[in-house]
């Protein structure tokens, strides 16, 4: 995952993203990638806890050239609308329920509008109401043509993938697309 | 404006963390308050007492003053005592006519401590004998509407009068009364007064002198004594044509050594070579004076650095426990996008912060040293005012306590930007 997501490089085999050589970037154009193409959805939110809802959700463009610090916070506060948060943007991570975690760290994923999302167990901390909600959420933004890479250990979060690869032990058991 | 753009989070961050880690901040920081309000405090200080050294060197005549006095003949010359006439007019003739160096000469024949009477009232100064030429030797004057000084034709005639210090006259007539055309007697002979020297006030910290009396501080001596012409005190009181020493101004102070050494040729010439006397000038107590001052700043400077050092040291530390809890954080920023550069100057500004708010506070505790300062040689020095606060010293101060962040911060903020990113986020 963390490979797929431009924060390391293969030890062996290739990743093309964009016809690009992932292995080959330097360290600042993969720290590039991850601004501007990826979006990361962690099992454990890592939200930063002194930083504001939208403040959280504006990190990625901070790094971005040219950044605004207004452009970042309309951005961010319109990410939040598409998750549900915008009643929560002065909270800080600590006083919002794991399913308001999750939303917010969704939103961070989608403000820089990247073409692929990746999500490290979104689901495995959250109780099944809210696993629903980040599912049609992820669901919702697949449909507006967003990759989303999902790892799971949960096979009914699994079920509503597109194309599921099942691994064990690092290899590569099955790949079926339904 | 886009570097600042940059760092502008990163400060407001650092701010943030600042007040999160308030008792921490403060401890990291206390190297470098102590640091910067020493190095201020003890640079005002010291740059206090040269300004006053710098005044007291120019009250006693200037760097341009040479001073030649009585003195015991040397050992070897010693069976010749009594071929020895001492200083006279008539050194001051030859100097005059042979050292054209010298602009002034004033000859001083010191009377003594004597008791100055007039009816109902009475008070004790120095009394000496002096030319004309005592003005611009001393660097004193008559300021308008306080009589005149004593002249070329006072001395000629060996007339009795008298010029008075300033704070003679409060002593002998009171407040408020014009002393001047009043009569003096001293060991029965009647003065008339005919002028008030100026009064000298010190500013800025003063240096206690050896020669200060009574409670008046360092400045009184200057303003207490007495002039008689030359002529009277030698006839009337001395008996004598002996002087008690010359005083010589010089136009151009960087001919001092040529100047001190004609004269001492004159003198020695006209003293059948005896060493009866002796040449001193301010140059060298100017030059000791130098040295103090320069051992002074030394010792301060390094005081004041080692506790910066100790600083720089203690904000380093802080940094490296700070990036220790926030590795998670740094993961974080760098899995949506941040450089290791993005990362090295969040770091480096939060040190800087640390640093600024540090320094801001140590110019504040420096405040408070050099009023405290003050205060104790106020009780010191009644009359004594002080050493004040100079802003750029202020800001050299905030400028040294910046630099010393951003040193102690580099290696922190290195580290941290050169953090693997998925270590950082599988970091508990």
């Amino acid at each position: 995952m963390h490979i797929l997501g431009f924060m390391d490089t293969p030890s062996e085999g290739s990743i093309v993203f964009d016809g690009l050589e992932v292995a080959k970037l330097e360290p600042d154009l993969r720290a590039w990638y991850r601004s501007n193409r990826v979006g990361f959805v962690f099992q454990s939110f890592n939200l930063l806890p002194r930083l504001t809802v939208l403040e959280n959700v504006a990190l990625p463009l901070l790094y971005r050239e040219n950044s605004d610090p207004v452009a970042n916070a309309a951005a961010a506060a319109v990410a939040l609308e598409r998750v549900g948060m915008s009643h929560r943007l002065d909270h800080r991570p600590s006083q919002l329920s794991g399913g308001e975690r999750q939303r917010v760290a969704i939103a961070r994923a989608i403000v820089g509008s990247p073409s692929i999302i990746f999500a490290d167990e979104p689901t495995g901390n959250l109780d099944v109401k809210n696993v629903d909600r980040i599912l049609d959420l992820l669901g919702s933004l697949i449909k507006e043509g967003i990759t989303v890479v999902l790892v799971t250990h949960d096979l009914s979060v699994a079920e509503n993938a597109h194309r599921i690869i099942s691994m064990r032990a690092g290899l590569v058991q099955e790949d079926r697309t339904r | 404006m886009k570097f600042f753009d940059r760092i502008r989070p990163a400060i407001i961050n650092g701010l943030r963390e600042l007040q999160a880690n308030k008792i921490r901040s403060l401890l990291s920081m206390s190297g470098i308050i102590l640091g910067v309000a020493s190095l201020v405090a003890m640079v005002t200080v010291v740059q206090g007492m040269v300004g006053n050294f710098r005044q007291f060197v120019d009250a006693m005549g200037g760097i341009e003053k040479i001073t030649v006095s009585r003195e015991q003949l040397p050992k070897e010359q010693e069976h010749l005592a009594e071929l020895s006439e001492g200083i006279t007019m008539r050194d001051v003739e030859r100097i005059r006519k042979t050292v054209p160096l010298v602009d002034n000469i004033s000859p001083e024949a010191r009377v003594g401590f004597e008791r100055l009477i007039i009816d109902g009232s009475e008070t004790s100064t120095y009394v000496t004998g002096v030319t004309a030429d005592y003005l611009p030797v001393a660097k004193r004057w008559v300021d308008p509407g306080f009589g005149r000084f004593i002249s070329d034709l006072d001395v000629l005639n060996m007339n009795d009068v008298i010029v008075l210090g300033s704070a003679v006259v409060p002593e002998l007539f009171g407040a408020n009364v014009d002393p001047v055309g009043k009569v003096i007697k001293i060991r029965g002979r009647r003065f008339t007064v005919i002028g008030i020297l100026n009064n000298i006030e010190g500013s800025g910290m003063q240096i206690r002198s050896a020669n200060s009396r009574s409670s008046g501080g360092s400045w009184r001596w200057r303003n207490s004594g007495a002039l008689i012409p030359v002529s009277t005190a030698q006839a009337k009181f001395i008996g004598n044509d002996r002087l008690s020493g010359l005083g010589l101004r010089i136009g151009d102070a960087e001919l001092l050594r040529d100047a001190v050494e004609q004269t001492e040729r004159t003198i020695l010439a006209g003293h059948k070579g005896l060493r009866d006397f002796a040449i001193t000038t301010n140059e060298q107590t100017l030059e000791d004076f130098r040295k103090t001052e320069a051992a002074f700043k030394l010792s301060l400077g390094g005081v004041a650095g080692i506790s910066l050092f100790v600083g720089g040291i203690g904000i380093m530390n802080v940094m490296l426990a700070s990036i220790n809890e926030r590795i998670r954080e740094i993961g974080v920023r760098k899995a949506v996008g941040a450089r290791g550069s993005d990362l090295f100057l969040q770091f480096l500004s939060e040190a800087a912060v640390i640093s600024v708010v540090g320094g801001l506070i140590g110019l504040v505790v420096s405040m408070g040293i050099v009023s405290l300062m003050n205060y104790i040689l106020m009780q010191a020095l009644p009359t004594g005012a002080v050493a004040t606060l100079d802003w750029v010293i202020m800001a050299q101060g905030l400028a040294f306590s910046v630099v010393v962040g951003l040193v102690a911060g580099v290696y922190p903020a290195l580290r941290a930007a050169s953090l693997d990113p998925i270590e950082a986020l599988r970091h508990e």
